[in-house]
């Protein structure tokens, strides 16, 4: 009864939802890489980042082609803004301060965000463009183009992320800042810009996260408090502050839950935490982590 | 710290520290006293008719106001301010006149709680709603024993509401779902006799689940050869189902029953039309689809061709037809003045509720002479029949179940027949005397 | 602060005063207010039990709904599915708070800080995830209801929990103060030291993670007769962020700051709720009000002002 196009079919779905799972933990995974903070927040900037895409197409390029360039571009620009403002305003006086108050300002962010979505764009459902944009066949199954350019997308950015961090003098830097801030700014680092560049980087990710999954997923008040979860799973099982992890940590995950969904469905969410629990058994830092190091 | 002047400051901060926890308390108790003390003096003069209080009559209702159901707890409160209006309009319930107050079933976490504060501290007297199966099982407790005030539950369809349970206060004038599935299971069994495999995909909670063990085993009576595919069960509010559309497609059903409601619904629906799932079918059966805010959300350019879509609903603003039941076209033309929309059944049902409890209080002073209590209000309610848009509704003494006629109807394009959605034609009535098992008996496990 | 500054305040004398006025709700509440003030109170003998281990022990779970959330359907499952009465049922929720405790505590405790935050989170997201879909045993989403209420009425059910919720604190005061309870704080505040001298710093981590699991578990057993059902949103992280919202905003530098933390709580919520369908922005707000503006808690920045710090 399982046939080859169904597998087809199936790992294509998986590699969908692995994509937008990996641009979310990346951000996370970053952020707390480089920062030590770990921000709750992140999923209420997915959340954003999906009615801003809402709202591009409701205003300007309803169902054409051209909201799927406008759209991802818009939200990832608009969260890069936020990104700054979050980090300046609200997440700097905290450096230095109990963690317990760093993860309870961003929680406080999440129930803010929350009801600012309602406000602004109501507590429905906002479902938009379903599928649209023409599609595949797999034998007996169809393949929407979209998902195929969401799986894309998912790769390019992990192989942006690469380039970053391998190349430009701003990946060298956050990556000394990631292992000592201390020793990166008596070189020379200015680390409060690193800082910032990373959280921006890491909402701008989110809210390109948001924007992509949207047209299949749908945008409501509350969605960020799904992904966030998932989110920690994956960065869990990767490793906490390595992209590659995120990348292998999100296929793991995604895989996992596409396996489960479409064969045990009971197993779908908890099978992932099992995975984790596992991941934390044999290498309690996570497939690709480094060994964890206590600042403060 | 010096231990010397530390026990003087300990002792003083030990009568701070408590002082504060009185304050605290004391805040919230002296808050909740005020609003207590506020009540009671709002009591009683004459209205015209002896024995019945002049202060207006506080109806508490709870529907999902927002998320992907929110569309229903707008249609159903627009069906009870209509009611509202007409009743108050005509002088009210023996004078007195209806308000409401209400709140959203949305906020998972209060449904009791809100039920409870509308009735103890909102002063609710009579309670109507609940659109989620879960929810009313839920309450069933709170309501019989805490609150003991009349529920009339509009919605929420399980037949373990009122098939399970021995309810004093709690009503249902809504058509509940094991009468819709067994009518759809006749329904399979004389249009697709040749059947052989039957999916299923709902919702994971007990309307999923009860939907599917009543239609599947009431086929099973009539199409002894059926076979069934491992029903699906999604979580409420699932945006996604590209993958277990692609599991359907792949299990090759002639049949897919679905109890997914709501915006579930039409997302569901869209995408199976768009992953080609539907045009694979013989016939896609669902109960709920019958709602007119879920066939907006569907659309015309969404109608597949070349598969039989049913639905069905608690009540269809085109049946019983507008010539026959002029009743009904006044309802539909009545709600379009005040919506600018077709109503969708909990509108139907919503509206009904109030009227059934206008009837009941009407019924009681006619016996009493004076304003009911919630016990007796709740005996008026047993065996009472009421006229709706849906047609005349008797509310069973038995297990407090509301009667009348099921539908099932074709899913058509609505444009073509000069209405903003698509439409349900083709109608197959089947009287309850054929549909609704006797009381208390049900194909559901009770436990 | 030293350790000691945590017991100037609010002994057993706290715990006399608080309970006195606690007892005499029902007289002049009323229905709807008691049982708010029911909810509030083991929302905050909840937020003690997360206190145990975050304020005297140094570890910030972020998974606490799972204790409370165990705790509820182990009792909800000991009534409704198995029929075992009320203690076969206490004794039941015990022993799966206990379990689950001890499992998770095995994996959480490998780290501390954001690592073990987040895998207590974690966790408990995967007992929400277990019952949520287990629903022959646990009713799935629409949970298990219909439970029987000790006693009937919740005003009379309001004494059992007070009495109950009082006991529990005077218990975990007195264990507190020997000096087992006193090695939290001794691991809190220098675990490197802690384990040099030789306390064995694992063991007395797992033990503060099982006492306060224990603690927030009780309190859950108590809700779910109360309100005579239980649903899979008690398990949800946000109920875990709520908890630990509470403790701060009472003060956990105060025994008794998250108790009140736990009741100013649900009177803020049930404000809030009065005055605006916002409501959670309202909460959002307070909440960055006590991070940025009095990370000492109400209690903690009343103390500093009587004390003239402030």
């Amino acid at each position: 009864m399982v046939s080859l196009d169904y597998v087809a079919v199936q790992t294509i779905n998986a590699l969908f939802y692995s994509s937008i799972l990996f641009l979310v933990a990346s951000g996370l995974s970053l952020i707390y890489g480089i920062m030590r903070i770990l921000n709750l927040a992140h999923g209420a900037f997915y959340m954003v980042g999906a009615y801003l895409a809402y709202t591009v197409i409701i205003l300007w390029a309803s169902g054409s082609t051209l909201y799927f360039l406008v759209a991802p571009l818009v939200a990832l620009a608009a969260l890069a803004a936020l990104g700054v403002g979050v980090e300046r305003g609200l997440i700097r006086p905290l450096y230095g301060k109990p963690e317990e108050l760093q993860l309870l300002a961003t929680y406080a962010l999440i129930l803010v965000f929350d009801d600012l979505v309602k406000m602004l764009w109501g507590a429905e459902y906002k479902s938009f463009t379903v599928l649209a944009g023409g599609s595949l066949r797999i034998g007996r199954f169809t393949v929407p183009h979209y998902f195929v350019a969401v799986i894309l997308v998912g790769f390019a950015v992990a192989g942006l992320l690469w380039l970053v961090f391998s190349k430009t003098m701003l990946g060298k830097q956050m990556r000394a800042t990631a292992h000592n801030p201390e020793i990166a700014a008596a070189l020379g680092v200015n680390t409060d810009r690193v800082f910032v560049a990373a959280f921006a980087l890491g909402a701008a990710l989110a809210g390109l996260a948001g924007a992509v999954a949207a047209p299949i997923l749908t945008a409501y008040p509350g969605m960020g408090t799904e992904i966030i979860v998932l989110s920690f799973a994956v960065i869990v099982i990767g490793g906490m502050g390595s992209i590659t992890g995120s990348l292998v940590g999100s296929l793991i995950v995604g895989f996992a839950r596409t396996l489960m969904a479409a064969t045990y469905p009971i197993m779908e969410i908890a099978l992932i935490y099992i995975i984790m629990a596992a991941v934390l058994l044999v290498k309690p830092v996570g497939l690709f982590g480094r060994e964890e190091r206590e600042r403060r | 710290m010096g231990e010397k002047e530390g026990v003087s400051r300990r002792d003083f901060l030990k009568i701070a520290g408590t002082g504060i926890v009185g304050l605290a308390i004391g805040l919230g108790a002296g808050y909740g006293l005020g609003k207590r003390a506020a009540a009671p003096t709002t009591t009683e003069t004459a209205t015209g008719f002896p024995g019945v209080p002049s202060k207006p009559l506080k109806v508490g209702f709870m529907y999902f106001m927002t998320g992907a159901l929110g569309t229903y707890g707008q249609m159903a409160s627009a069906g009870l301010e209509l009611a509202r209006d007409e009743i108050n309009a005509a002088g009210g319930i023996l004078g007195r006149k209806v308000e409401f107050t209400s709140k959203d079933e949305a906020d998972r976490e209060h449904v009791i709680d809100n039920l409870v504060k509308m009735v103890e501290d909102e002063g609710a007297e009579v309670l109507i709603g609940l659109d989620s199966s879960g929810d009313a099982l839920k309450v069933i407790k709170t309501i019989e024993q805490d609150l003991q005030v009349p529920l009339i539950v509009t919605h929420a369809a399980t037949p373990k509401l009122t098939e399970c349970n021995d309810l004093k206060y709690i009503f249902r004038v809504s058509m509940y779902e094991e009468p819709i599935d067994i009518a759809a299971a006749h329904l399979a069994a004389e249009n697709y006799p040749d059947t052989v495999r039957v999916a299923s995909i709902g919702p994971d909670y007990a309307y999923g689940w009860d939907s599917w063990t009543v239609f599947s085993t009431k086929l099973k009576e009539l199409l002894p050869n059926v076979e069934f595919v491992d029903p699906i069960y999604v979580p409420l509010g699932t945006p996604d189902y590209t993958s277990y559309i692609d599991s359907l497609i792949s299990a090759e059903p002639d049949i897919l029953f679905s109890s997914l409601w709501g915006g579930d619904a039409a997302n569901f629906f869209k995408q199976a039309k768009a992953k080609g799932l539907l045009g694979r079918l013989k016939a896609y059966i669902n109960p709920m689809l019958g709602a007119t805010d879920t066939l907006k959300a569907i659309g015309d350019e969404n109608v597949p061709s070349g598969v039989d879509v049913w639905g069905s609903g608690r009540y269809w603003f085109l049946y019983p037809p507008h010539d026959v039941y002029p009743f009904n076209k006044q309802f539909v033309d009545k709600f379009r003045a005040k919506t600018g929309e077709y109503p969708a059944y909990v509108a139907g049902t919503s509206y009904t509720a109030l009227y059934a409890l206008k009837a009941a209080v009407e019924r009681a002073y006619e016996e009493l002479g004076r304003w009911p209590d919630p016990g007796e209000l709740a005996k008026a309610l047993e065996g009472l029949a009421v006229a709706g848009p849906m047609g005349p509704v008797y509310i069973r003494p038995d297990d407090h179940q509301g009667m009348y006629e099921v539908y099932w109807g074709k899913l058509v394009k609505g444009g073509p027949e000069g209405y903003p959605h698509p439409i349900l034609k083709d109608l197959r009535v089947f009287s309850p005397s054929r549909v609704f098992p006797p009381p208390k008996t049900t194909y559901v496990k009770c436990g | 602060m030293a350790g000691k500054s945590f017991m100037e305040v609010d002994g057993p004398l706290g715990i006399a005063v608080l309970g006195a006025v606690l007892l005499t709700v029902p007289l002049y509440a009323g229905p709807f207010y008691t049982r708010l003030v029911a909810v509030g109170v083991l929302y905050g003998l909840a937020a003690v039990g997360f206190n145990v281990l975050f304020g005297y022990t140094g570890l910030l779970s972020f998974g606490h709904a799972m204790f409370w959330g165990l705790g509820a359907y182990g009792v909800a499952i000991g009534l409704v599915k198995l029929g075992l009465g009320y203690a076969g049922s206490f004794a039941l929720a015990l022993a799966l708070v206990l379990g689950v405790a001890l499992a998770t505590g095995f994996f959480s405790l490998r780290h501390t800080k954001i690592y073990f935050a987040m895998l207590t989170l974690a966790f408990a997201q995967l007992v929400y995830a277990v019952l949520l879909k287990w629903r022959d045993v646990s009713g799935g989403d629409e949970g298990l209801y219909g439970l029987p209420r000790p006693l009937g009425s919740v005003e009379r059910f309001y004494y059992v929990v007070v009495v109950a919720v009082l006991v529990m604190l005077v218990a975990v005061w007195r264990f507190l103060e020997t000096p087992l309870g006193l090695a939290f704080q001794t691991i809190r505040d220098n675990p490197y030291r802690a384990e040099v001298v030789g306390y064995p710093v694992s063991r007395i981590r797992l033990l503060s993670y099982v006492v306060s699991g224990l603690i927030t578990g009780v309190a859950g057993m108590l809700y779910s007769p109360l309100q005579g059902a239980v649903t899979p949103d008690s398990l949800y992280w946000t109920f875990s962020a709520a908890i630990v919202f509470m403790a701060i905003l009472g003060g956990t530098r105060v025994f008794l700051g998250p108790f009140i933390g736990g009741i100013l709580y649900v009177f803020i919520a049930n404000y809030a709720m009065d005055v605006t369908e916002y409501w959670l922005l309202v909460m959002g707000v307070i909440l960055a009000a006590i991070v940025y503006l009095f990370p000492s808690g109400v209690v903690g920045a009343l103390m500093k002002q009587l004390r003239g710090e402030g």
